[in-house]
């Protein structure tokens, strides 16, 4: 009987010790912009939000209403801009060596190999000691839409360059009302088997409602 | 008691085998992957 013991705990562990999903994700956004460049130039602020929520994303929040009313933002859009914290909270499942449930964790996924573009073009790197404003840049553009390769989802892309941003699928056009949600997808994205409970780069995408 | 002893490794292998199971199929179909912010424009 002692060799069936290994194996059993082996099959167990292969399960246990795979990527886990959270049930809990959180995220500040902080503002959105819009621009008709794929490049994301000159883009128009929609909103900035004075004080900064954190938002659970599987609970759907809403994040803003912009008023057309006093500004119109009817045209075609062939980038989508978001200011966010880079620090994400979440929630994993289940328990899983490092991943303790019902623990929260953080994750800071703007690290020192990525760049940041600021709104106004400023670039910098990206540092792991604080909790730095990041902007996350969505474009037809580009063609990153696999957050397990490298790529730069916080600087546009370039007419040179179109491994930076996000893949956008489609223009975003604006007649009206219209909706749109910032998916941040973190399905598999925890990481248990190494020294601490970690997260991937969740994979972001945005959709029309 | 050979094979009894083959008998109870080859029930506790499917046992283990099946928990695993049930428990990655847990997993499975539980965490939506749309989950996001949503923004609104216009007059809504």
């Amino acid at each position: 009987m002692k060799p069936i013991w290994p194996l059993f705990f082996s099959i167990l562990s292969s399960f246990l010790q795979a990527a886990l999903d959270p049930i809990e994700l959180r995220a500040k956004v902080s503002a959105m912009y819009l621009s008709e460049s794929a490049y994301c130039d000159s883009p128009k602020t929609v909103f900035t939000k004075d004080t900064v929520i954190q938002y659970d994303v599987f609970g759907f929040p809403v994040l803003g209403v912009a008023d057309n009313s006093t500004h119109s933002f009817d045209g075609t859009y062939e980038c989508i801009i978001f200011k966010l914290s880079e620090q994400f909270q979440f929630l994993p499942s289940v328990t899983a060596t490092t991943c303790i449930f019902p623990n929260r964790y953080f994750v800071d996924v703007c690290t020192a190999s990525y760049q940041n573009t600021e709104i106004d073009g400023t670039t910098s790197s990206c540092s792991s000691a604080t909790d730095e404003s990041v902007y996350l840049y969505l474009s037809t553009a580009s063609n990153s839409n696999d957050p397990d390769v490298a790529l730069q989802p916080f600087t546009p892309p370039t007419p040179l360059d179109s491994s930076k941003g996000i893949k956008l699928s489609s223009s975003f056009s604006v007649n009206g009302k219209v909706g749109g949600r910032l998916v941040i997808n973190g399905i598999n994205r925890i990481n248990a088997s190494g020294g601490t409970c970690t997260m991937a780069m969740p994979k972001f995408s945005f959709v029309k409602e | 008691m050979m094979i009894d002893l083959k008998k109870r490794s080859v029930g506790l292998l499917i046992i283990g085998s099946l928990v695993a199971l049930i428990f990655s199929m847990s997993r499975c179909g539980t965490v939506p992957a749309d989950v996001g912010i949503t923004i609104r424009m216009g007059n809504q």
